[in-house]
C-alpha cells in the first residue's frame, strides 16, 4: 500500500497583500495565514449576503464556506495560542 | 477543485449541487405527470446525466452536470375527443413519463444530498479534530 503524501504548506494558495512580499521568516508565514483566514471569511461572507439576497447561490455552498472560514479561524487561534505560549516561556527565562 | 485542505468539502459540495439540480428535474417530471400534448410534441421526462469533474487528478474533483436528455420512446394516446389537443382520431399523447422510476429517482437524489452532507461532516469534523494536536 503507498502512502499518499501529503501536501506542504506550500500548496495552500496565499492571500493578496502578502503575497509580493519574500516568503521567508516566521512572521510572513504568520501574516499569509491571516490573509488566507482573511479571504475565507470574506467569501464566506459574500455568499452569505448574496444568498440572503435571493441570489444565485445555494445553501450548501453558504455552509461550504462557513465550514472553511470556521475552520481557519479555529487553526488561527491554536497557532496564536502556540506562539503566545512560546513568548510566555521565553520570558519566564531566569537571568 | 482538488488539492488543498479543504478539497473533501469541495468535492462534497458538488455532489449536493448535483443532487438538488436532480432533485429539480424530478419535480418537474413529477409536475407534468399528468401533462397531456399533441404528438408532434409529447411531453417527455427530462434526465441529467453525471460527469466526474477533472477525473485526471489523483482524488478526482467531485460531479456536474453534464448535460439534460429526455426521455425516450413513443408517447401512449389516450382518447380525449373533447381536447383541443386532440388529433383526427381524438386521441392526445400521454406524457413519457414514469411516475415509479421518478418517485425511486427522488428518493436517490434526496439520499444522494444527505450522503454529500454527511462528507462535508466528518471532513469538518477530521478537520476540527486536527486543530487540537497541538494541545
Amino acid at each position: 500500500m503507498t502512502i499518499v503524501p501529503i501536501a506542504g504548506i506550500g500548496s495552500v494558495t496565499s492571500g493578496g497583500g502578502a503575497a509580493t512580499k519574500a516568503s521567508s521568516g516566521f512572521g510572513d508565514a504568520i501574516a499569509r495565514g491571516i490573509d488566507n483566514v482573511s479571504n475565507l471569511q470574506n467569501s464566506a461572507d459574500n455568499l452569505l449576503a448574496n444568498f440572503a439576497a435571493g441570489g444565485n447561490v445555494q445553501i450548501h455552498e453558504v455552509m461550504a464556506a462557513t465550514s472553511k472560514a470556521t475552520l481557519g479561524m479555529q487553526v488561527m487561534v491554536e497557532i496564536r495560542n502556540k506562539a503566545l505560549e512560546a513568548y510566555q516561556q521565553i520570558m519566564n527565562i531566569q537571568v | 477543485m482538488s488539492g488543498g485542505p479543504f478539497s473533501s468539502i469541495d468535492i462534497a459540495s458538488t455532489g449536493m449541487g448535483f443532487a438538488r439540480y436532480w432533485s429539480e428535474t424530478v419535480s418537474h417530471n413529477l409536475a407534468n405527470i399528468n401533462t397531456v400534448s399533441t404528438f408532434d410534441k409529447p411531453f417527455r421526462a427530462r434526465m441529467v446525466v453525471a460527469q466526474p469533474i477533472d477525473p485526471s487528478a489523483a482524488t478526482g474533483g467531485g460531479v456536474a452536470v453534464a448535460r439534460v436528455t429526455e426521455q425516450t420512446g413513443d408517447p401512449a394516446m389516450l382518447y380525449q375527443p373533447d381536447s383541443p389537443l386532440a388529433n383526427a382520431d381524438g386521441y392526445v399523447a400521454a406524457p413519457v413519463d414514469d411516475l415509479a422510476g421518478q418517485m425511486s429517482d427522488l428518493i436517490l437524489a434526496s439520499r444522494m444530498y444527505q450522503a454529500n452532507i454527511s462528507v462535508h461532516k466528518e471532513a469538518r469534523e477530521a478537520l476540527e479534530s486536527a486543530t487540537t494536536l497541538g494541545r
